[in-house]
């Protein structure tokens, strides 16, 4: 545990709050975009934020401040990645009876997330 | 909003797999929308932060995991709450960019869960890597439905107690 001061915390609120609206508008436009029924907005976003955080984890075990993990890596990409939505998402599949649509959603983007995340890890 | 068959009428769910309503800004290109997901976002994150620190760095893992739970299950709370209650469709849709989008949004996160998961993996621990991969997504499915089925049986509850009443 390190230290953290109240600039800090607004630091990481205001990044966080920047994540949420950059979930909201790139979610959005691609779920637009793919005209598709299928939560595909969702699944980007934990895809890539899963590669980001890799990447910064990664940046922070060598050069980077624990500060900006903490701003980064916790608040931009933390407020960006969601994974309540993804949940709702899948049960809401499941509930349809999408039974190949909620595996997709719910193992697909896990695996994709985990092997973004180990990827952007060993860069 | 009147509905004629009362109950029977299946509601569009409220989230992604909710239709724009026709002639309404989408919310992705909506001012107020981003203004509201801002402020809910960055309160979901400061609240993960808090409880972030205030764990012993060796049981992170089980914070997020339990983050992800609850926030699975209160998502699918707000929503339900949403759809079944006949309020306004400003009002709605100002508690869920606010509280479902920006709060829900930003407490659970999913990069921490890929990047534990990876990071177990890569340590050679490739079972309690799965485990806590697969744990984590289907118990998360599983709090998501039980939210949305548990909102539905009060108020389903609390319309037959309504309805005896009248009688």
């Amino acid at each position: 545990m390190t230290s953290v001061t109240g600039l800090t915390v607004f630091a990481i609120a205001v990044a966080g709050g920047l994540g949420a609206v950059a979930r909201l508008v790139v979610g959005g436009a691609v779920q637009h975009w793919s005209r598709w029924k299928f939560p595909i907005g969702t699944a980007v976003l934990n895809v890539t934020g899963s590669f980001f955080l890799g990447l910064v984890m990664s940046a922070a075990a060598t050069s980077l401040a624990p500060t900006w993990l903490a701003i980064v890596g916790t608040g931009f990409l933390g407020g960006f990645t969601t994974f309540s939505t993804a949940s709702v998402d899948t049960a809401d599949l499941v509930r349809g009876r999408l039974w190949g649509q909620a595996a997709l959603n719910a193992g697909v983007t896990g695996l994709l997330s985990i092997a973004a995340a180990g990827l952007g890890y060993s860069l | 909003m009147s509905t004629k068959a009362e109950g029977r009428v299946p509601n569009a769910p409220v989230g992604t797999m909710a239709p724009a309503r026709p002639g309404s800004t989408p919310d992705y290109r909506s001012w107020s929308a981003v203004l509201m997901v801002f402020l809910g976002g960055a309160v979901g994150t400061v609240a993960r932060e808090s409880l972030d620190l205030a764990t012993p760095a060796e049981h992170l893992v089980a914070t997020t995991f339990i983050i992800n739970i609850v926030g699975s299950f209160s998502l699918a709370v707000v929503y339900t709450a949403l759809q079944e209650r006949k309020r306004s469709a400003a009002f709605q849709r100002r508690i869920r960019l606010l509280v479902g989008t920006g709060f829900m949004g930003g407490f659970t996160t999913y990069g921490s869960f890929a990047v534990a998961t990876a990071a177990a993996a890569s340590r050679g621990s490739v079972g309690d890597a799965a485990l806590y991969a697969a744990g984590s997504i289907l118990l998360g499915v599983v709090a998501a439905l039980l939210g949305r089925q548990l909102v539905e049986y009060i108020d389903r509850h609390r319309r037959a107690v309504a309805g005896s009443e009248a009688r």
